[in-house]
């Protein structure tokens, strides 16, 4: 059992190692590619005083881990560089974009959890029931359909048949609540719907383990419902897997948003990190590589923390 | 005659197995106990004990559906005729149920407090501080030291003899008439296991508690139980005053238990007594007595024709053919030991 403190400085130096490391790669990234950006950006007509300039800019000229100290230094006063295709501040981009991947995110997770908690306790409860049958079925269905294809199916019902729901575009909730949410929930549900099913066979099964317990049966000896009884006590202890789930959702789920952002037009990370790929936008790959980075390294720290209150066993060391 | 808290006649429960199958378990099932009284019921592994003790309470496992006729009777109420919401309502309340393993019968993200009053909150509302305050008092009953501390702990913060105080706590909360022990030292060393067994025996005694002691081991139940009720293959064999059936045993089963009771000052105490064969697989029908085919007084009349009922006291049945005569030659009592 090491001391809190100790585990605490362990998990944040790993953090920091891991970014690092990160940049490194971020900033190599223009070495590592074949041809050259400064041609990609300024044009075959480009003379080579210009790009002698431009890749100065970039920090080509240079040793990588150089580069990369004086990335990190700037960055860390807020100057992350700026977009080879606009000339636009990277920061500025990430600060208009982040929020708007945020939110479809949590809106993914929420449309997720609030599918996969009821549907999953159903079918723990009653294993082979009515629930349970449609709930397994369904679930194999909708992991088998591609996401862009659930995309698609959703547009053509509620965008176009019935005519409910914008079909692509975003407002941002500062400037209209009502229309950022019409906006939402499409690509919400798109990524949302497949998590659903992934949620609701993790949590079953830990339903179904937790509820064979002897103290479900003890706490049912003392009459308590069926209701409390999985909400107040099988609910939190099959929690876990669920948690580590979503952490490692934070993660992969740029990959999900640059496809699920393009479809619907969203003006996310996603969309970003989409078009500065194509056009070679080094600046803003190296910065969306970071803050992805970083994320995932708060999403880590995060379920660790949350892995601690849900289960006392870990937070005194026990586990 | 005063009526018994718990009267069970004629008992027969079936067992509608997840997988599909129908299981006989439990076969004219009668005993009773007295308020105040420990009534011991011993049996081998798989004789019925906690089918038993399941079906007075009316909790079976959670994916299998258990039918049962005759009588459950609780201070002369028939559980097995009463409503649902009834019988939902006497859990913890009237009947209580203090489980074998007291490491896996708590649950590990729930505070102490929390699970020791549940039979209360189960009912109605009870502030955290009300919670908090009664927990400790209940703890403090069982003679958890420390109990105000300990009532805001986690289980994986108290030890093993601790932990099933906890239980007998929580099986307490509701002030049952009736309280069923299901092997509730089993999973505790010896040591622990006497004092958790006096614990139970005061509030017993102080309480007026009728009390179920389900137990393998007959040792256990010397000057605890006033009466033993002895089980094979989902059927009571023989019973009596406990000391009736310790030393003059009239059922060739229980002389065969008794022979193989563990000592305490052997080399290594044995739990499962060791009679040679196996029980009867409940899965198929019986006809004669289920212990035939282990039995060394079995003659071919036995295999065929279910035993008759012998009366070998006042007090003291034993259904079998062939009955241990009371002067027969009794089981090597001088190795009998007080256990634990
Ligand atoms: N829920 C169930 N589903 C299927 N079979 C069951 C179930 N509960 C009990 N049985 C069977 O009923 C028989 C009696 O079981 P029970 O648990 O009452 O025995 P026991 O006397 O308590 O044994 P032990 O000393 O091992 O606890 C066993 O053959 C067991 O396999
Ligand atoms: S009835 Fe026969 S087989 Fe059964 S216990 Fe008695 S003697 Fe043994
Ligand atoms: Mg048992």
């Amino acid at each position: 059992m090491t001391s809190p403190l100790l585990g605490f400085a362990a998990r944040a130096g790993r953090a920091a190692a891991v970014l690092l490391l990160v940049a490194v790669t971020a900033l190599a990234l223009p070495h590592l590619m074949p041809g050259s950006p400064a041609v990609a950006a300024l044009g075959v007509t480009a003379t080579p005083e210009q790009i002698t300039a431009f890749e100065a800019g970039l920090g080509l000229d240079r040793n990588v881990l150089a580069a990369t100290a004086d990335w990190i230094g700037a960055a860390l006063h807020g100057d992350l560089g700026h977009s080879l295709a606009n000339g636009a501040a990277v920061t500025t981009e990430l600060a208009n974009r982040i929020p708007v991947t945020l939110e479809l995110f949590v809106a993914a997770q929420l449309v997720a959890l609030a599918i996969a908690v009821p549907v999953a306790l159903v079918s723990a409860w009653r294993p082979g029931g009515a629930v349970d049958r449609i709930a397994t079925a369904g679930a194999f269905g909708w992991l088998a359909v591609p996401g862009f294809v659930l995309g698609l199916l959703l547009i053509w019902l509620t965008a176009v048949q019935l005519r409910i729901l914008p079909a692509t575009g975003w407002t941002p909730f500062t400037e209209d609540p009502v229309e950022n949410l019409r906006h939402l929930v499409l690509p919400a549900l798109t990524l949302g719907l497949p998590e659903a099913a992934v949620f609701t066979r993790t949590l079953r099964g830990q339903l179904l383990d937790t509820l064979d317990r002897t103290h479900i049966a003890a706490a049912r000896s003392r009459g308590m419902g069926t209701v409390r009884l999985l909400l107040r006590r099988a609910l939190r202890p099959s929690s876990l897997p669920l948690v580590t789930l979503i952490g490692i959702g934070i993660g992969t789920s740029l990959g999900g948003s640059v496809l699920v952002e393009s479809l619907f037009a969203v003006p996310g990370v996603g969309t970003l990190a989409a078009g500065a790929i194509n056009g070679r936008d080094f600046p803003v790959i190296q910065a969306v590589m970071v803050v992805c980075a970083a994320g995932v390294v708060l999403a880590t720290l995060t379920v660790d923390l949350l892995y601690r209150t849900l289960d006392p066993r870990i937070a005194h060391g026990h586990r | 005659m005063t009526t018994p808290v718990l009267d069970v006649r004629s008992l027969d429960t079936v067992i509608h197995a997840p997988d599909g199958r129908r299981l006989h378990i439990l076969h004219d099932v009668s005993l009773h106990i007295d308020a105040g009284e420990c009534l011991g019921v011993v049996g081998e592994s798989g004789s019925g004990k906690s089918v038993l003790a399941r079906t007075v309470l009316g909790v079976h496992a959670r994916t299998t559906r258990a039918e049962s006729t005759g009588q459950v009777l609780l201070n002369g109420e028939d559980l097995l005729a009463a409503a649902p919401a009834r019988r939902a309502d006497l859990l913890g309340t009237g009947i209580a149920m203090v489980h074998q393993d007291p490491m896996t019968s708590l649950n590990p993200v729930v505070r102490i407090a929390d699970q020791v009053t549940e039979s209360l909150t189960n009912r109605r509302r009870l502030p955290r501080r009300e919670r908090l305050r009664t927990a400790a008092e209940l703890l403090a009953a069982v003679d958890v030291p420390d109990p105000v501390r300990r009532a805001r702990a986690y289980p994986h913060e108290l030890s093993g003899g601790l932990r099933q105080r906890v239980g007998i706590a929580a099986a307490l909360a509701g002030d049952p008439v009736l309280l069923l022990a299901d092997e509730p030292t089993t999973a505790l060393d010896v040591t622990v296991q006497r004092t958790v067994l006096d614990l139970l025996d005061r509030h017993r005694a102080t309480r007026g508690l009728a009390t179920l002691l389900i137990t393998h081991d007959i040792g256990l139940l010397y000057g605890r139980a006033r009466r033993i009720a002895v089980m094979y293959g989902g059927r009571v064999v023989e019973s009596g005053p406990t000391e009736q059936v310790t030393e003059r045993p009239a059922h060739p089963y229980t002389a065969a238990l008794l022979r193989s009771v563990p000592r305490v000052t052997g080399p290594l105490r044995r739990v499962l007594p060791a009679i040679p064969g196996s029980p009867p697989d409940l899965s198929r029908p019986l006809t004669g007595c289920p212990f035939a085919p282990r039995c060394d007084r079995a003659e071919a009349v036995c295999a065929t024709v279910a035993p008759p009922v012998h009366r070998a006291g006042p007090a003291h049945t034993a259904s079998c053919h062939f009955p241990l005569a009371a002067e027969a030659p009794r089981p090597s009592q001088t190795s009998l030991e007080r256990t634990p």
